[in-house]
Parts: C-alpha cells; sequence; structure tokens
C-alpha cells in the first residue's frame, strides 16, 4: 500500500519544464542535470471521488496546508536554501467525475498510479485548461522559471508520485528502453501543464495510525516529482525514514549529491 | 644640497644619526607589534575554539557513554531459534527491560529525538520474532510510549549496526531536520561476560550547538559558527541570517572541511566574510564528529588595539623627527655661528682691521678659540703699529739724507764743484734719476705711514677743483709732450665746488693723470671730464693706455700691486701711488674705480660731495 516508485509520463504536447545552464552548478532533478529546480510550486487539490462527496474531510484545507507549509520548510532545510518550494491550495474540493472504483486500480504495488493518472488527467482538463469547468486562472498561471507539481490530496486510497517528461518515443516499451527503466514504471498520460505529480490518500495524514508520519510520506512522493527513486534499504525520507515524523527526516547525502546540493 | 654648506652638512648628520634608529626602532616596534598581535589573536581565537572543541566533545561523549551498557543480569535461559542448526546465543535482554531502559534514556537525555535497540541476533519473546539486525523496542519524542509491530525497521543493512555489532562505536553523518542537525550513534551492548547481546542506537539532536556558539563572543564583533562534513552550517554565534550553503562562499570552509586545521599563527586567516566584512579567523575540523568549527573576528575590532598603538608610534616617531630637525638646526647653527664669527674676524685680518675682536661665547673650546683669535689679533695690530711706526722713522730718516743727496748732484751739475765731462754728467744724471725714485718711494712711504698712523691730515672745505686740475695738467703736460700724447681738458666754467682739500686733490690727480701718461705706449690722448650724479661730482681720467685685466682691476689699489706684462715692464713705479689716492679719496668721503679693457686704455673715476647740497644737508 505505502509502495511507491518513479514514473515517467509520455505527453502529445509540450511541456512546462525548462532547461538551466549546466555549467552553472544549481539544483536540478536527480538524474536530469538539464532540469532546474531552483524554484519549484506545487498546485494542490483536494479530489474527492463522486461516490464520496458525503465524505469530505472537513477540515482538509488546513491538513493540507499543513502538510504543504512542513513540506515547504523540510524542503528548504534539505536543498541548504539552494531550492524554493512554494505552493497554491485550489480553494474548493475537487469534486470527480467518477466514482472511486473508476480511479482506484486492483495494482497497489506502486502506490495505486492509475488513481494518479486517471485524476491528474481529470484536473489537467477541468482546472488547468480554459474550457475546464473548474478552470481557475489565477489557480492555473504558471510562472516562467518554476518547476511546477500538480499534488493531489485523494479522498481514496494510494501514494504515489512521478515526472512528466516529453518522449519521442510512442510506446511504454521504447520509452522504458530508450532510459534503462522497468517497463512497469513507465505511463502515458495526457498532461501539459505540469512537470510531474504526486498524490497521497488523505487518510495518512489524519488517521491516528499514520498521521505522526504521514507529512513524511506526503513530501516522500512529491520528492519522486523531483526525481529521488525509493530506497527501501535506506533510512532516509525516500526509505524507511518516510514512516517516520517529517520533523526527525532527512535526505540522504548521496541523493542531495544527486541534485547537486551537496558536491561529490 | 648639502654640498658646501658646515652648517647643511652638520644638519644632515645629525638628522640621519636621529633619525636611523628612529626609523630602525619604529619598524622594530611595528613588526613586533603586528607579529606579537598576530600571535594573541590566533591565541585568542583558538583558545575559544579549543573551548568550543572540548564542549562539543563533551556533549558527544555524555551521549557516547549513556550508550554504553553492560548487563549485569540474565532475563532467563538463552533461546534457540528453530532451524538456525543449534547455534546457542547469549541470553538478550526482556523487552521490558529494553523498554524501561529506553524510556529512562528518553527522559535523561533530552538532546535525544529516538532511541531503539537492535537484535544482533534472532530470538523469540512474548510471541514475537526478532531476526538479526532487526530493530526490538524504539522510543521517540513523537511516539514516547515506543513503537511496536511492523513500525519497527530492519536495521540490518544500515551503518551503524553493522558497526555496533562488530563491537565498535558508531557516529554518523551529521543530517538536518526541522527540529535541526541531528547525527546517529551506535554502540553495543554487552553482557557481563563481554559478549555483544544488542545496539543501542540513538538520533541525537544537535541543536545545543547552537546554544554553544552563541555564547561564544570575541569582543563586540566576533562570534563563532560551525558547519557539517558538506560544509553547511550547523549553528552560528551571529544573528544576521545567512543561507546554509553561503558559509563556503567565504573563508576557509571548504578546505577544513577536508581536514585541513586553521589553528595557530600559521592557520590565522584574513578574508572577507559572508557577512561582507574583513575578519581575521581560526578553525578546526573534529574528523571524527564531522564538525568543522571556525571563529571569525572582525578586523576593525580586532586590530583597533595595534591599530592605536601604531598610530601612537608613528605620531610620536614623527614629533621625535620633528623635534631631531628642529634640534639639528638649532645644533648646526650653534656649532657654525661661531666658525662664521671666525671666518669674518679672517676677514677683517686680512683687510688689516685688528681693532675687531670677535665675541664667541658657547662656554667650550670654540669660546676658547675665539678668545686666541682675539689675542691674535691684539698680537698683530701691535706688530702693524710697530712695522708702520718702522717704516716711518725710516722713510723720515732717509729723507734727509736722499735730499741732501739730491742737492749735492745738482750743485756738481751746476759745475760748482768744477766742469763736468761728458761722461761723468751721463753717470750723475743716472744717479739723479735714481735718487728721484729713491725719494718718490721715501715720500710715498711716508704717506702710507702718516695714513695708516692716522696722521694724514686733510682739510675738507667746499673747493672748485678746476684750478687744481689744471695745474696738474700744466705741470705734466712737458711729460705728455715727450711722448706726443695729446690732453684734454675742457671743464663747464660753472662746475659746482665739492668738499675737498684742494691740494690732497692736486696729489690725486698727479697720480691718475701721471699714470695714464705713463701707462700709455706712444701716441695717444687723456681726457679729463665731469659729471655730476645725484650729491657727487665725479672726475674721469680716461686714457689710450694698455688697459688692463679684470684680475688686475680688483687688486688695483692694493699696497704694492703693480701690473706686470710685456707692456708695462719698463715702467717703474712703487706700487703705492694708487694706495694713497684711494686713502686720500676716502678721507675725503668719496669714492673711487676704475674700467679698463686690455689693449684700449682706461677709466679712472673718482666722486667727490658736492658742497652745496652736502653742506645744506
Amino acid at each position: 500500500m505505502f509502495g511507491t516508485a518513479l514514473y515517467y509520463f509520455y505527453i502529445s504536447s509540450e511541456k512546462n519544464g525548462f532547461v538551466s545552464d549546466v555549467d552553472e552548478i544549481r539544483p536540478h532533478l536527480y538524474g536530469f542535470p538539464e532540469v532546474d529546480i531552483s524554484k519549484t510550486r506545487i498546485k494542490a487539490v483536494y479530489a474527492v471521488p463522486k461516490n464520496k462527496t458525503d465524505f469530505v474531510y472537513a477540515d482538509w484545507k488546513s491538513v493540507l496546508e499543513e502538510a504543504l507549509g512542513k513540506s515547504k520548510k523540510f524542503h528548504g532545510i534539505q536543498f541548504r536554501g539552494k531550492s524554493a518550494l512554494n505552493y497554491d491550495v485550489y480553494p474548493d474540493p475537487v469534486f470527480l467525475l467518477n466514482e472511486a472504483p473508476f480511479y482506484d486500480s486492483n495494482e497497489t504495488n506502486f502506490g495505486n498510479p492509475r488513481a494518479l493518472i486517471n485524476i491528474g488527467e481529470e484536473i489537467e482538463k477541468r482546472i488547468f485548461q480554459e474550457d475546464g469547468d473548474l478552470y481557475s486562472g489565477e489557480f492555473s498561471e504558471f510562472k516562467t522559471g518554476e518547476y511546477s507539481v500538480l499534488t493531489i490530496l485523494y479522498e481514496g486510497v494510494g501514494a504515489a508520485g512521478g515526472i512528466i517528461q516529453e518522449s519521442e518515443f510512442e510506446t511504454p516499451e521504447e520509452i522504458a528502453a530508450s532510459i534503462g527503466l522497468d517497463m512497469r514504471h513507465i505511463f502515458v498520460v495526457d498532461i501539459k501543464s505540469v512537470d510531474g505529480f504526486s498524490l497521497l490518500s488523505r487518510s495518512f495524514l489524519t488517521e491516528q495510525e499514520t498521521k505522526f508520519y504521514g507529512e513524511s510520506l506526503f513530501y516522500h512522493e512529491f520528492a519522486h516529482v523531483l526525481g529521488f527513486p525509493d530506497q527501501y534499504d535506506r533510512y532516509d525520507i525516500m526509505g524507511a525514514g518516510r514512516l517516520k515524523p517529517i520533523e526527525q527526516a532527512y535526505l540522504d547525502r548521496h541523493l542531495l549529491q544527486g541534485v547537486g546540493v551537496i558536491m561529490q | 644640497m648639502f654640498g658646501g654648506s658646515l652648517r647643511d652638512k652638520i644638519l644632515l648628520v645629525m638628522i640621519l644619526v636621529g633619525l636611523l634608529p628612529l626609523v630602525a626602532a619604529g619598524s622594530l616596534a611595528i613588526y613586533s607589534l603586528n607579529v606579537f598581535h598576530d600571535f594573541d589573536l590566533a591565541s585568542i581565537q583558538d583558545n575559544l575554539i579549543l573551548q568550543k572543541v572540548e564542549e562539543v566533545q563533551s556533549f558527544i561523549n555524555d551521549i557516547s557513554a549513556s550508550f554504553k551498557l553492560k548487563i549485569d543480569y540474565l532475563s532467563g535461559d538463552p533461546v534457540q531459534i528453530e532451524g538456525d542448526g543449534g547455534v546457542k546465543y547469549p541470553a538478550p535482554i526482556s523487552l521490558s527491560s529494553q523498554r524501561f531502559l529506553l524510556s529512562q534514556l528518553m527522559l535523561e537525555k533530552p538532546q535525544l529525538e529516538e532511541v531503539s535497540i537492535i537484535a544482533v541476533f534472532p530470538y523469540r519473546e512474548a510471541d514475537m520474532n526478532f531476526s538479526t539486525g532487526s530493530e526490538t523496542a524504539r522510543y521517540g519524542r513523537f511516539y514516547p510510549d515506543g513503537v511496536s509491530g511492523r513500525e519497527l525497521q530492519d536495521q540490518n543493512r544500515s551503518e551503524k549496526y553493522i558497526a555496533a555489532a562488530a563491537g565498535q562505536d558508531y557516529i554518523g553523518p551529521i543530517y538536518h531536520t526541522l527540529k535541526g542537525p541531528m547525527m546517529t550513534m551506535a554502540s553495543p551492548i554487552r553482557n557481563k561476560d563481554e559478549e555483544i547481546i544488542g545496539v543501542l542506537s540513538g538520533e541525537v539532536n544537535l541543536s545545543e550547538f547552537r546554544n554553544m556558539a552563541a555564547r561564544s563572543k570575541l569582543g563586540n564583533s566576533g562570534y563563532v559558527y560551525m558547519v557539517d562534513q558538506d560544509g553547511f552550517l550547523i549553528a552560528r554565534g551571529r544573528l544576521a541570517d545567512v543561507s546554509p550553503d553561503d558559509v563556503k562562499k567565504g573563508g576557509f570552509v571548504s578546505e577544513l572541511i577536508l581536514g585541513k586545521s586553521f589553528l595557530g599563527i600559521d592557520g590565522q586567516s584574513r578574508y572577507k566574510s559572508i557577512w561582507g566584512e574583513r575578519v581575521v579567523a581560526a578553525g578546526d575540523y573534529l574528523e571524527k564528529l564531522n564538525i568543522g568549527i571556525i571563529a571569525e573576528w572582525q578586523e576593525a575590532e580586532a586590530d583597533a588595539i595595534v591599530n592605536t598603538v601604531r598610530n601612537q608610534i608613528l605620531i610620536i616617531s614623527l614629533i621625535v623627527l620633528i623635534a631631531t630637525i628642529l634640534f639639528s638646526l638649532f645644533a648646526a647653527n650653534r656649532i657654525v655661528n661661531p666658525i662664521r664669527m671666525l671666518e669674518v674676524g679672517t676677514r677683517f685680518v686680512a683687510q688689516g682691521k685688528f681693532d675687531r675682536p670677535i665675541n664667541i661665547k658657547t662656554n667650550d673650546e670654540i669660546e676658547e678659540l675665539g678668545a686666541a683669535f682675539n689675542k691674535m689679533m691684539l698680537g698683530l695690530k701691535q706688530l702693524q703699529e710697530l712695522k708702520e711706526e718702522f717704516v716711518f722713522i725710516a722713510a723720515h730718516e732717509l729723507r734727509t739724507p736722499v735730499t741732501a743727496i739730491k742737492g749735492y748732484i745738482s750743485l756738481i751739475l751746476d759745475g760748482i764743484a768744477g766742469p763736468v765731462s761728458g761722461s761723468l754728467r751721463e753717470i750723475l744724471d743716472k744717479i739723479q734719476n735714481a735718487n728721484k725714485r729713491l725719494i718718490n718711494l721715501v715720500n710715498d712711504l711716508l704717506e702710507v705711514a702718516r695714513s695708516e698712523a692716522g696722521r694724514m691730515t686733510i682739510q675738507v672745505a667746499p673747493t672748485n677743483i678746476i684750478a687744481p686740475i689744471k695745474d696738474v695738467l700744466s705741470e705734466l703736460r712737458p711729460l705728455a709732450y715727450e711722448k706726443s700724447i695729446t690732453m684734454i681738458y675742457e671743464p663747464d666754467s660753472g662746475l659746482p665746488s665739492v668738499l675737498a682739500d684742494a691740494g690732497r686733490v692736486k696729489e690725486i690727480m698727479v697720480n691718475l693723470v701721471g699714470n695714464a701718461i705713463k701707462y700709455t705706449v706712444g701716441s695717444g690722448t687723456v681726457t679729463v671730464r665731469h659729471e655730476i650724479q645725484g650729491s657727487e661730482l665725479t672726475t674721469h681720467i680716461q686714457d689710450t693706455g694698455v688697459g688692463m685685466p679684470k684680475d688686475a682691476q680688483k687688486k688695483l689699489f692694493e699696497k704694492f700691486y703693480r701690473i706686470q706684462t710685456e707692456k708695462t715692464r719698463d715702467i717703474t713705479g712703487t706700487g703705492l701711488g694708487l694706495f694713497i689716492v684711494r686713502q686720500l679719496v676716502e678721507k675725503m668721503n668719496g669714492r673711487i674705480w676704475v674700467e679698463s679693457e686690455e689693449g684700449k686704455g682706461s677709466i679712472f673715476s673718482f666722486s667727490l660731495l658736492l658742497a652745496e647740497k652736502n653742506i645744506s644737508q
């Protein structure tokens, strides 16, 4: 259930990411030194399936903002001030067009990626596209030079995150072969507004059993959008540390080396 | 600049003698001051850093000591896990004891954020199976009652477990959390037989380092900060905000974290800090703890004392320099002035003025020299008076016999003593000429002697000098005629009177016109004319004679000076005439001078005061 993975998605249109000057040492995506993440912005949405509108968590906004606030501080400390994380919260819950089973899947080994993809594509159409029924000009505005992320607090099951990248290849098999990843981690999505997206079940942040580490898990999924892989055999936030309070969490030095924060 | 003057030379020597030690001593003082100051600064900063090292070490040692657990009791019989080949392990600590230990540790050590015990061999207790490397108990600030079940993590591959299970104490790298910088520490737990029966691990909050840094002050502007193994800030004693990354941009942090020490005078560094100020800095790196400690002190304050002292040295040196120059000037003048007075005295002596004693009051050898000089002048004056007396007497005594000789020769030549043959007359003529020169010499000597003895009588009165001059020209005309020299004198009949002695004017004119005729070789012209200049009447005697060089003109009026050239070799004279002329002119309050050009002739001029203007005044 807590399994997460690094996902690469193929989209058919131009993405919002930008390419930095590789000669200048700037924080960048893990494994992608050309993608600058000096400025990162989360567009956060609380998504509720159609059949769960009666179960909207009343305090969802404060829970989400608490998680985002701590993630911002945590991010600033881990990146040693080299990368700034900011966020915008969509003001109302987004009631999805379909019921939970449509978004969820039987495959939970990697944190319910199907929910992430389905909800992400729906939000892309309804919120980020001008003809969407929930379009908000202010929320959908993306500043030049910012690495943009869609983060979904989901009133369902799942925990996942990944980078969205344009590819010259058509199929997941071809894409996986071109970048040397397991094909199970490659999905084709139709999202062009953001550079990556993550999803976390609301229950992780509020349920008694999980809430003391829920914020760590929240950042853990977001960290996938920065390219960080799972490392369950280690003890930082990308490994066993995701099950500890975010106040005690950290990013491993070798991961920080991989994003240009710590010199090799 | 100091080439010719004794005063300047003395001044230069005194300034050098005073200045060189001053410059040497000043330079040495400033150099020593800087060196000692750097040593002092290094010592102060080193002491502060070493104090911080001690505090950090003490902090870590305190935790480390609490981690060294030795269990003296057994909770039960050794437990054997099924399927592991019958291996026997020591008795583990019971879970209840573990929880008690961890909860007490959390209470006693507030700097621990989390503590856990890890199994070093498999065992089972209370229906729970623990594998090697799995956590058996964990307590933390966020879960004060501990965690259990699936939240206990497998640490089998963690560095802390591997090290501690092998019997080593483990201190991990510093990592940064929302609660502050932290590090992981782990140690083996042993039983009374020194067997390792578990691993105690903890996450240590290093926020106390911030207090350590905050407590550290160097004057008003000095501070301490600490960095981790990557050079990122973990604690600072300065309030100004700074990005955790920025500390590597200034100073030596990037070298420090590679293990280089910046302690001692050799390690002391000066640079622009990340806060943009020039600082003096020292630093040390604790390799085992992955902590660098840096002390920085603003140069402006750190060097304030040495700058003040240096400025004082410079000001005092400047004052001493000025005083040295002034004293040297004073001393040089004090030494040179008496010498100058002596030099003036020698000039008087050279001029024959022995009645001008010098007055030197230096109360030393120079004053004695001045007194001796005055005595010498007195002696010379006496000698001069004796000489003058002798010359006067000798000339006077000679005058009678030479006059008698002159008379007798005249009588002989007149034939009173019998007929005079041609050859005898020729001889007598020569005797008479020689006697005449002797008479002239005697007369001149007498005149000079009178003048020097102050016995020369001159009666100055308003006098028209045309008549005396005409008398002289008339008297000398035969002489001029003999040499075909034309004498021209056409005075204005209205020429004003001058203050003069008519007889002495004649003497002057005899000398000057006589010389003009004498020194005109072959035919020529001697012209006498007058000129009124201000309150004086100047009389010029111009000839077309041999003239004289410039050097000779300067000495012309000195006693016994005669110009010896090819053209004047046969012209006789005593060398006293012009000396006497000058004496006479000056005694009539006049002046005399000459302008001459070799081969073209000379103009002798003397001026006398106009009677009308000078009497009325």
